[in-house]
């Protein structure tokens, strides 16, 4: 069963070019939008209840409009979206009670209200019952340590704080579905640690749909089974991680540490060797010889001391990969 | 049910802030004041304005200031649209919520402190009788509250439309304020101006409705009596209208970039 279905999603916006002074804003009154950028262009995929997927892409890339289309915030210019057999847009307030959204750049809360005030607030707005509501909260105490905080105003949080308390609140309801766009910027490495042993066990759990966009890919490896990744509002990945790797090019290599300098003949000898330091060698596996004939090469060449495998640098790779235009 | 929730939330949040509402409250008596002593004030050199007693021009005032004064209190909202919600995206958060997002607008923005001009119009409707203003029938009387939700609906539809023009346009500025500076026209006899202001703001930004003739309804005035029968239904299509405009834009809403 899909939880999520989009077909041929796009999305264009239009762009207004603004001239100076207040005779450019009078004439701006009277000239239409000069074109149109398409945030989305023809993007289709399905996700089944209970996956936990990532969407990951450089900035501009359409993560945060498709997330924006799947709340219900924004309507596709074309094509379709469905979550849960609804319509994001026409069935708001159906569809919304089915899900929990976390978005990092805005507070989903109120300034004016501490914590708890506003979890009581949303439990009103999402008919939550005391009983589910009381043992939800103790739930997110534990995992999270909301606790401390629900005296506090939101105004007064600090980052790390703020997204603990989101994420409580997107899940206060128990949605089947959790979105969550760039939930960790700008997180310390410790709430960071702690946000994605929670996701972790929500997967785990099996209840509840997840799709969070990001740039981290360590949290994209620990948590997210699938992957989607998109670039200049198309889909150009949808698979694992690893899968996504090698559809980049991505190589692994080994580095080698040796007794004693290594000499140019000795190099020539090792297929694929690269020279980093005296006593040190870089071997790039990438098919193109033998796995085995590199291994006898530095065997019977060299006094190897120690050898450590390297995985390819996925940010690295990524990176290089949007840029290549194709 | 979550109405009632949320506009408890606005009262706390609002009462949090003391200062704040005390100012209001005494600037919103202020003005409210000035109208009427402005209205004495001129009635102790003239006797009348073109048929227009005393009393009426009173009474006319009241109504209209009872109205805009409700305006003021629930659809405060709409002035803050298009910056704080169209351009800074702040329409996002609403409408990820199991609540119609239009209410939430008015209700996270309702200005409690925005009151005494409600009460202060209906206090300058006593004062229009006790000056001597004719009595209407007393079934009349049942249908003041009637008529003012109708010129407060008026009001609240016109406006929210001109407002969902901000989901077109992406301009900073807003016409609601400049719009709204038309009802001063509509708290006197509209006689008294040119036909082109009447006609304006009869047929086009029927804001007449939401003071002069509504107000006829409890004047002696026979030959008014249909344009003030007319305010409830004004107000209903205004409504109706605003919300749908309301509705259009909403669809073309374009969030901000992330």
């Amino acid at each position: 069963m899909s939880e999520i279905v989009a077909q041929d999603l796009v999305r264009s916006f239009a762009i207004r070019e603004r001239s100076g002074g207040i005779g450019g804003a009078i004439a701006d009154l009277f000239r239409p939008a000069r074109g149109e950028k398409r945030a989305l262009d023809g993007v289709s995929f399905r996700i089944g209840a209970g996956e936990t997927v990532a969407l990951i892409g450089p900035n501009g890339a359409g993560k945060s409009t498709t997330v924006k289309l799947l709340t219900g915030i924004l309507t596709p210019t074309s094509g379709s979206v469905r979550v849960g057999g609804l319509d994001p847009w026409a069935d708001r307030t159906t569809h919304v009670r089915r899900i929990g959204a976390v978005f990092g750049q805005r507070t989903q809360l109120w300034w004016d209200l501490s914590v708890g005030e506003a979890y009581e607030l949303l439990a009103k707005m999402y008919h939550v019952s005391n009983v589910d509501y009381r043992r939800r909260l103790q739930n997110f105490d534990e995992v999270l340590g909301v606790g401390p905080l629900l005296r506090t105003p939101v105004r007064q949080l600090s980052l790390g704080e703020r997204m603990r308390c989101e994420l409580a609140a997107a899940l206060l309801h128990a949605p089947p579905l959790l979105l969550l766009d760039e939930p960790t910027v700008g997180l310390d490495v410790a709430v960071k640690l702690r946000l994605r042993a929670f996701l972790t066990a929500l997967r785990d759990e099996g209840n509840t749909t997840v799709l969070l966009t990001t740039h981290d890919l360590g949290e994209v490896r620990a948590l997210c089974p699938r992957v989607l990744l998109l670039a200049g509002g198309r889909l150009l990945h949808d698979g694992p991680l690893d899968s996504l790797i090698s559809e980049l090019g991505g190589r692994r290599s080994v580095r080698v540490f040796l007794r004693d300098p290594v000499t140019d003949r000795q190099l020539a000898k090792v297929p694929g060797a690269g020279r980093i330091g005296p006593t040190e060698l870089l071997v790039v596996v990438d098919g193109t010889v033998s796995v085995a004939e590199q291994v006898r090469a530095l065997v019977n060449e060299l006094d190897v001391v120690d050898l450590r495998i390297e995985e390819p640098a996925i940010d690295t790779l990524v990176a290089q990969f949007y840029e290549t235009p194709r | 049910m979550e109405l009632v929730a949320l506009l408890g939330q606005r009262l706390r949040t609002r009462l949090a802030y003391r200062g704040d509402v005390v100012a209001g409250l005494l600037s919103g008596v202020l003005l409210a004041v000035v109208g009427p002593v402005f209205i004495t004030t001129v009635f102790q050199h003239v006797s009348s304005l073109g048929r227009w007693t005393a009393p009426e021009v009173l009474f006319v005032w009241g109504f209209a200031d009872t109205v805009s004064g409700c305006f003021y209190v629930v659809f405060q909202g709409l002035y803050v649209l298009n910056r704080r919600y169209i351009l800074a995206g702040e329409l996002d958060r609403l409408l990820v919520r199991p609540v119609d997002p239009y209410a939430q607008l008015l209700l996270d923005n309702l200005a409690v402190e925005e009151l005494p001009s409600v009460f202060l119009g209906l206090v300058v409707i006593a004062i229009a009788l006790a000056w001597g203003l004719p009595e209407p029938e007393p079934w009349r009387w049942l249908l003041l509250p009637v008529w003012i939700a109708g010129g407060l609906a008026t009001l609240g539809g016109v406006v929210t439309a001109i407002a969902s023009l901000g989901f077109h346009l992406h301009h900073r500025g807003t016409a609601v304020g400049l719009v709204m500076q038309l009802t001063s026209f509509s708290r006197y006899p509209l006689d008294l101006f040119g036909s082109p202001l009447r006609w304006l703001l009869t047929a086009v930004l029927p804001f007449g409705f939401a003071g002069f003739y509504g107000a006829c309804l409890f004047l002696p005035r026979p030959e008014l009596q249909a344009y003030a029968w007319a305010t409830p239904a004004v107000g209903a299509l205004a409504l109706v209208g605003g919300y749908a405009a309301w509705r259009v834009g909403l669809r073309r809403y374009t969030s901000v970039g992330g």
